[in-house]
């Protein structure tokens, strides 16, 4: 049992004060596992370095369409500390560059699957046993009955191979299982006590609904997200690797990864640095999720 | 028991569910801009027999007309032509699926063997050396997507230790063994052939292994998990009071409730493992039905796509029956409730 201390509630009147403490708590509970710390060091690092690479990296020009032969496919040095790609560019650039363009994709991606998936889910819930659910929850199942990744490389082959269409594309993939959280959750919650009282009051439907129901499945929602943004990155490097995500000559994780698979073993640096980077970016955000679990789950015994 | 029911209604869904993905897929892969028949033919083609193709697959009709027709055909078995081979969908996917299967298959194979003991393992070893190790391990696993571990076992054992091939399913020197099920080592042993068997089954272990990190690693975390939460169980702990030796009360006690999470996430994860395959066939140029659907995608081949992903379809939703049936096996309530959610 871990016996450390906990600082016993203040009730102040003044609100900012309790909000601070709440935070603290909050910070207190992420906080207790050192994974979840070094987590929000690497998600901090990754986005601080997408904002500013044009200016933290060593050569900015590399990151679109540049050729220098004379430096090309060259191994690691200290000028290039991930070496060259085939066209003479630093690979450490165009890694930086290409996190920007993942997260990118990761928040498009969840800014539009994470509302439509789980107000579905919602709804579904909360109409459990009516015709909604049955409509609702059929269309997610047939939309879950293909791995996510497949799904996503068909509507992406259908469409032009761009940033915003690879996000389309995933999107259709992800909304389904916000849908599936949402509903269970939701459709558990509908039975509590409290929803009953404030239907016995006459609350509206969208009280109901938005304040009653949708505040307590917040939580795990939001955990979903914290973990999703490190799965749809690495989706994102699938479909690029396939040549179906962002063209080149723009820095996508994916496509790198498949240029160097062509050049191994002898440059093997071109692979295996982007494919290291990705590694990273997920494990980050897994980390950081797992740490968001711990800060929002309520607390055990 | 009541297993019956409970299939049949799983079965009526599955039905539902694979009637409902082929009008998104058949939606999705016929609004393809840019005219599939002149994608097939080439721009050298005449407008004529551009033209006649259109009209044979139907493509100047309305879209629920043409899905009428293709759903009519594809209930009689005929899927249409791949743009691509010129040949039959349902051949090609006859062709290509069992090399899949076997990947898939052997995939699997490490997946439970070594996910499960690891993840027993370290719930024995809770919180020692041998515990943090695998929970590390487990944690790279996850977070590598299948084809990192492609490139990296290809770096480490095909080229710096070259004890594994890493290009297709056989080796050039070895005949392969008359086609009989399309699954190289069971071919191989039917023809009698240890020579192939071997050559197969090398071929296999770098892909497989490179799919299977991922989903392993999950399913090692899962068994720990769920054992540790069982542990704390008070029939656990009348059972230790009862004086039952330590190692029964896990094997037998211990380990089959917990089984039923880590079964449910293990058939997900090799479902989704199909998806990976997409990738991880390309990379070591594996000749199986994901590798046949990327090349559909890339050129646009819309039969080929639509017949590809309802295979897989049919597959995911076949193992759900299966896990639903095995959890059904492990876990009392759920066979009293008849397969509905405890």
């Amino acid at each position: 049992m871990n016996t450390t201390k906990i600082t016993p509630l203040r009730t102040s009147e003044n609100p900012w004060v309790r909000r601070l403490d709440s935070l603290k708590r909050a910070w207190y509970k992420y906080s207790r596992n050192w994974l979840s710390k070094l987590g929000l060091v690497m998600v901090l690092t990754i986005i601080f370095l997408a904002i500013f690479a044009p200016y933290v990296t060593p050569f900015p020009q590399h990151a679109g369409k540049f050729v220098d032969f004379k430096s090309a496919g060259q191994p690691p040095s200290q000028t290039y500390l991930m070496g060259t790609d085939i066209y003479g560019r630093d690979i450490l650039t165009r890694v930086v560059f290409a996190f920007g363009n993942a997260l990118l994709m990761a928040i498009g991606v969840l800014v539009i699957s994470v509302p439509i998936g789980s107000l579905l889910g919602l709804a579904a819930g909360y109409y459990a046993g009516s015709w909604v659910e049955i409509v609702i929850m059929r269309i997610t199942d047939v939309f879950i009955s293909i791995p996510p990744l497949v799904l996503a490389l068909v509507v992406a082959s259908v469409l032009k191979p761009t940033l915003m269409n690879s996000m389309m594309a995933v999107t259709v993939s992800w909304w389904p299982w916000y849908t599936r959280l949402t509903f269970s959750q939701a459709s558990s919650i509908r039975n509590e006590y409290f929803v009953q009282a404030a239907e016995l009051v006459g609350a509206g439907r969208m009280h109901i609904l938005f304040n009653e129901i949708l505040p307590n499945c917040a939580s795990s929602i939001f955990t979903k997200m914290a973990l999703d943004v490190g799965w749809v990155i690495l989706v994102g490097a699938a479909l690029s690797f396939v040549g179906l995500g962002e063209q080149p000559p723009a820095a996508a994780l994916g496509t790198m990864v498949a240029d160097g698979v062509n050049r191994m073993p002898d440059q093997w640096w071109i692979a295996i640095f982007p494919a290291l980077a990705i590694m990273l970016i997920v494990l980050g955000f897994n980390l950081f999720g797992d740490g968001v679990r711990d800060m929002l789950s309520p607390e055990e015994e | 028991m009541r297993l019956v029911p409970l299939i049949l209604r799983r079965l009526a869904q599955s039905v539902f569910v694979i009637f409902g993905l082929s009008i998104v897929i058949f939606v999705i892969a016929r609004i393809i801009p840019g005219d599939p028949a002149r994608m097939a033919l080439g721009p050298r083609a005449s407008v004529e027999v551009v033209e006649m193709l259109s009209k044979q697959m139907h493509l100047d009709r309305p879209i629920a007309e043409q899905y009428a027709l293709w759903l009519w055909d594809a209930v009689h078995g005929d899927m249409g032509d791949s743009l691509l081979t010129r040949r039959p969908v349902l051949q090609d996917i006859r062709e290509f699926f069992p090399a899949t299967l076997e990947l898939v298959f052997f995939t699997s194979l490490f997946i439970a063997t070594l996910g499960i003991t690891l993840g027993v393992l370290s719930a024995m070893y809770a919180n020692t050396w041998f515990d943090n190790v695998v929970r590390i391990i487990s944690y790279l696993g996850i977070v590598t997507p299948a084809f990192a571990w492609a490139v990296i076992f290809i770096l480490i054992f095909g080229f710096f230790w070259n004890i594994f091939p890493t290009y297709g399913r056989l080796s050039e020197s070895i005949i392969p063994p008359p086609w009989v099920t399309g699954m190289m080592t069971v071919d191989s042993l039917l023809a009698f052939r240890p020579d192939a068997f071997w050559d197969a089954l090398k071929h296999l272990i770098l892909p497989a292994a490179a799919l299977a990190m991922g989903p392993m690693s999950q399913t090692a975390r899962i068994t720990r998990s769920s054992m540790a939460e069982n542990l704390n169980k008070d029939y656990i702990n009348s059972m230790i009071a009862y004086g039952v030796p330590k190692r029964v009360v896990s094997m037998k006690y211990l380990l089959k409730p917990s089984m039923i999470p880590t079964i449910t996430v293990m058939a997900l994860d090799i479902a989704a493992t199909f998806g990976m395959a997409f990738l991880v066939e390309l990379i070591f140029g594996y000749p199986g039905i994901s590798r046949y659907g990327i090349s559909a995608m890339l050129n646009k081949d819309v039969n080929a796509i639509v017949g590809v992903v309802l295979v897989l379809g049919l597959v995911f939703v076949t193992l759900n029956i299966v896990v639903d049936v095995i959890v059904a096996q492990l876990d009392p309530r759920m066979r009293l409730l008849g397969g509905r959610s405890v």
